[in-house]
């Protein structure tokens, strides 16, 4: 199985390359779109606002790789921004359309139930079917953001967490498409082991 | 909340440093393999301050960064001579997760929207090296604690918050290096007037001086003397902080 990592300029792309290799995973960093399609997983990683992000996949070439590589049905995994930019859109960059492959759009963190942004450690909690597949049990794991996730289909929600009264979306999974909220490349062991799990099981 | 326990490391590159109210500087050798052993004992976040980046204008610890994010897997922020929404990038793209800025911020607040527009505003982290000047008020210093900004503390808190600062590092000068316990009064002052994520900096001796930070409204600490000397283990004070009740990661 190959990964092909998106960098599309401003992500962590050094600290998720680092955990792939530490992992012995199999994978290319593509720059403009052309290894996507000679790889099994696109992986979208992501430290950058909302509409930067689509507007530098889109001037790359890679947002029509990334396209036809969904419509074939092939897996795609978001971390964190990558995981927002698969859905419709955000209120951090209003007016820009994401790359909408899932239902669900990207809303700001209210301040009226939890400090804003969210940075730190939180228990995700990941539901049964979910604990079994990926053989984890409910674990901390790295968030950074200042926005939410919101997927209608509750049975697409593997993972959940909280952040004061706020509920957020940890993992999310529509069709062939998983999106991650949390940065598991940053989440020590159990991230690395939740990394894998994703890259080797068939959950996409 | 998870309470955070990160250790923080002082590079004069290439070297961890240490001193006493950011002077009277100690080496104590390679930063990368103390974030090495922080990691393995369970730290919650890696904290680099070139301190010597903003008075010689020069940026040379991203190969620092590249080498510890290359095998330590929890969060890197770095700070020291980040100039430019540019810098910041280079920085994150070298293995940094959040980037701190305070002398550049101080001279050109713009800087702050600058990075957030690019990174998103979780990635900025806000520096701030405070010293007391009478009763309770402090005012920023910049370019580690040499010179005086003229920006009172609170005042600087309130102008950044909106222009979406995603956290703050909180520096006591006066408390820095001593180990003689945080400067309480500072982190409330800051907590009343923001409610974006607070790291407190400067003066942990005890794990009881971590607990009364927390009270006083941190969301995190920064250890740097308290580590570095083994006077205390991070699993030693996340045993402690955990048997108060504070919920920390383990």
């Amino acid at each position: 199985m190959r990964v092909a990592v998106v960098d599309y300029g401003v992500g962590n792309i050094f600290s998720v390359i680092s955990a792939l290799n530490h992992l012995k995973i199999d994978f290319e960093v593509d720059l403009d779109g052309t290894k996507i399609n000679k790889s099994d997983v696109v992986l979208v990683p992501g430290v950058a606002a909302f509409g930067l992000g689509i507007q530098n996949i889109s001037e790359s070439g890679q947002r029509n790789s990334i396209q036809k590589h969904f419509e074939n049905g092939n897996p795609l995994i978001g971390l964190c921004l990558g995981a927002q930019m698969f859905l419709e859109s955000s209120e951090e960059s209003e007016g820009v359309k994401g790359l909408s492959f899932v239902p669900g759009e990207v809303k700001k963190l209210d301040r009226n139930k939890c400090a804003v942004p969210h940075q730190g450690w939180a228990k995700v909690k990941f539901n049964e079917r979910t604990k079994k597949s990926l053989s984890l049990e409910d674990s901390y794991f790295y968030f950074s953001h200042g926005y939410r996730m919101e997927v209608e289909k509750a049975d697409s929600h593997l993972a959940e967490s909280a952040h004061g009264l706020e509920g957020i979306l940890a993992v999310y999974k529509v069709d062939n498409v998983l999106g991650v909220q949390f940065h598991p490349e940053r989440s020590g062991e159990t991230g690395l082991k939740f990394l894998s799990e994703i890259l080797s099981t068939d959950i996409v | 909340m998870v309470f955070r326990v990160i250790a923080r490391l002082d590079v004069k590159p290439p070297n961890l440093v240490k001193g006493i109210h950011l002077e009277g500087l100690r080496k104590l050798g390679d930063p990368s393999s103390f974030a090495d052993k922080y990691y393995s004992e369970g730290a919650d976040e890696i904290s680099y301050q070139d301190i010597v980046a903003s008075l010689y204008g020069r940026n040379s610890i991203q190969e620092l960064v590249s080498k510890t994010a290359n095998h330590v897997f929890i969060p890197l922020s770095v700070g020291g001579g980040i100039r430019t929404a540019e810098d910041a990038v280079s920085l994150i793209r070298a293995g940094a997760d959040k980037i701190s800025i305070n002398t550049a911020a101080i001279h050109n607040p713009a800087l702050i929207t600058q990075i957030g527009n690019v990174l998103g505003c979780q990635a900025v982290i806000l520096g701030i090296e405070a010293k007391r000047t009478n009763g309770s008020n402090w005012t920023a210093m910049t370019d580690c604690g040499r010179e005086h900004s003229g920006k009172d503390v609170l005042h600087w808190v309130q102008e950044t918050v909106d222009l979406g600062v995603g956290e703050i590092i909180l520096t006591s000068i006066d408390q820095e290096g001593t180990m003689l316990g945080f400067d309480l009064e500072l982190i409330e002052a800051v907590r009343s007037v923001t409610q974006v994520p607070i790291i407190a900096h400067g003066g942990a001796g005890t794990p009881e001086d971590i607990l009364l930070a927390q009270k006083a409204g941190a969301n995190g600490v920064a250890l740097a003397s308290m580590l570095h000397f083994e006077k205390f283990t991070i699993s030693q004070i996340k045993t402690y902080l955990n048997s108060v009740g504070i919920e920390v990661r383990r």
